[in-house]
């Protein structure tokens, strides 16, 4: 009897010991491997995110040769004609001397906006403008996403290369937004492909509405405009030209009515999407002063000076929306926010303005899928 | 995103393969783990009875994060699909419609396809926008 319970005891130390320096091993080469092992899940999670970042790059791709092979040209030319303008880019102007810097921008933004237009002729000869503006939108989509699947390309094979876990560590962090702005952009694709109004089309829709049946003239590149009578106010609305995918040049519209008028403008309404904040309600319409408008800088800067140059208030009406919301079909709640729009609008011009004074609103934005009059010839 | 495209595809039959053999997989197992640990309790070996009901409750949980998972990604694939509308007014007596997006429909258009069914003028495009099956579920509960 006490033989084997000396048996059992000595195995059961056995057992321990081995267990102890099993549990030694294990932690000796934890402290060696466990940053290597953890730098391996990563890369494997941004290998995967790569997989689905080139699925939606190649598919929006795919998309936009067929649908630009429609307009003139074989797909095979499409083709090659789109590997050339990949990885287009704009170099920012120097900022190191301030001075003109935005002006420089200007020129920069409207030379790559003509060489983009120009490549559009090229690639879809038979597309109208209507159709070449959307098709031009839908490529710069595929533009981003191609870049976005470079730049993270670029963080994976220097990562895998190097054993950096700082340069894993970065790209891994930022790989849910990354995802999701991808899918933004390659949703965004089939918005301008069938010309959908978008998230940011608010702005356009709103000025359409306001503009009630009255004829447009163009006052500007690509933007349209018309007198209406609101509330007792001689108003001025403009928009971009639509119905394909554009934003034009607002603020020289704006610059150009306002200087023809030698500053005798009372109020300057400007409507826009604005990005919301999380736990904020898509669609919400709130209210503020200043340029609303979402551009590098050019436009702004315009309405900017002329309004402070004459000293004509500037009144903001912003509708909150996601951001990637904005470059996707346009979510109903966003759509059904445009009475309340025009309400506030009607608010501001009747507290702000006297009978007979003169009112510009700008609705801003991309009016892809958004006319020029209710109703009338577009 | 529309009712004609590739965004449109559901969740693919092997997907749902997968989570439904993990899942089948992980409640054997864990109920393997309680008849043990049962057996066990009735043998009188209660350090064993309680480590196999242990392993047994947690197959189970797993099991359950596995559904709740699948759940999820099946709700995603929903998610993605949208469908696009049309709404259209009568130019004559205002009546609304509402339609699937056609291409070539803008804003501000006059449809000569579409004709009031109450008075046979022709419709107004006033509204394009975006709707989830979620969205077009929750209007029908409500």
């Amino acid at each position: 009897m006490n033989q084997e319970l000396g048996i059992k005891l000595m195995q059961t130390n056995q057992s321990d010991w081995f267990s102890w320096i099993f549990f030694l091993i294990f932690i000796t080469i934890m402290q060696f491997y466990a940053s290597k092992l953890q730098a391996q899940l990563w890369i494997n999670e941004i290998r995967k995110a790569l997989a689905k970042l080139e699925e939606y790059t190649n598919d929006a791709t795919k998309k936009f040769v067929e649908e630009a092979s429609k307009y003139g040209r074989p797909k095979e030319e499409v083709e090659s004609l789109f590997k050339r303008i990949k990885g287009f880019f704009v170099i920012q102007p120097v900022t190191l001397d301030p001075f003109g810097a935005v002006k420089r921008l200007e020129h920069l933004l409207e030379s790559s906006r003509d060489h983009l237009n120009k490549f559009m002729v090229e690639i879809a000869p038979k597309a109208d403008e209507w159709k070449r503006s959307n098709l031009r939108d839908q490529m710069s989509g595929v533009l981003a996403l191609d870049m976005i699947y470079r730049i993270v390309r670029h963080y994976f094979i220097l990562g895998r290369r190097t054993q950096n876990l700082i340069y894993i560590a970065q790209i891994q962090m930022l790989l849910p937004e990354i995802l999701r702005i991808a899918k933004a952009y390659w949703k965004a694709g089939e918005a301008f492909r069938r010309g959908i109004p978008i998230g940011d089309s608010i702005g356009p829709m709103v000025a359409l509405r306001l503009m009630n049946g009255a004829e447009p003239k163009e006052v500007a590149e690509n933007i349209v405009g018309a007198e209406v009578d609101i509330e007792g106010r001689r108003a001025f609305v403009i928009k971009a030209k639509g119905p394909g995918s554009e934003v034009g040049r607002p603020g020289v519209a704006i610059e150009r009515i306002v200087e023809s008028r030698d500053g005798n403008v009372s109020l300057i309404i400007m409507i826009d999407a604005a990005a919301k904040l999380e736990g904020e309600p898509t669609a919400e319409v709130v209210e503020g002063i200043g340029a609303a408008i979402g551009d590098p800088g050019p436009e702004k800067l315009r309405i900017e000076e002329v309004a402070t140059k004459y000293k004509i208030p500037l009144h903001a009406i912003a509708i909150k929306e996601d951001p990637l919301d904005a470059i996707t079909s346009m979510r109903e709640e966003i759509a059904k926010s445009v009475d309340e729009v025009i309400e506030r609008v009607k608010m501001a011009i009747r507290s702000k303005t006297l009978p007979g004074d003169f009112v510009l609103i700008a609705g801003i934005g991309n009016t892809v899928g958004v006319g020029n009059t209710m109703g009338g010839a577009s | 995103m529309s009712s004609n495209n590739s965004n449109k595809k559901g969740a693919p039959t092997g997907f749902y393969l997968f989570w439904i053999a993990s899942m089948v997989g992980i409640v054997l197992i864990s109920v393997l783990f309680f008849y043990m640990g049962f057996s066990s309790l009735q043998e009188g070996n209660t350090n064993d009875a309680i480590l196999n009901i242990v392993m047994g409750v947690a197959g189970m949980g797993i099991a359950v994060k596995v559904a709740y998972d699948m759940a999820k990604a099946r709700l995603a694939y929903q998610e993605e699909h949208q469908e696009i509308y049309t709404e259209l007014h009568c130019t004559n007596c205002g009546r609304k419609m509402l339609r699937t997006f056609k291409e070539g429909d803008f804003v501000g258009k006059i449809s000569t396809d579409d004709k009031c069914p109450k008075c046979g003028s022709p419709m107004l495009v006033v509204s394009i926008f975006a709707k989830t099956p979620k969205q077009k579920a929750k209007e029908k509960a409500v």
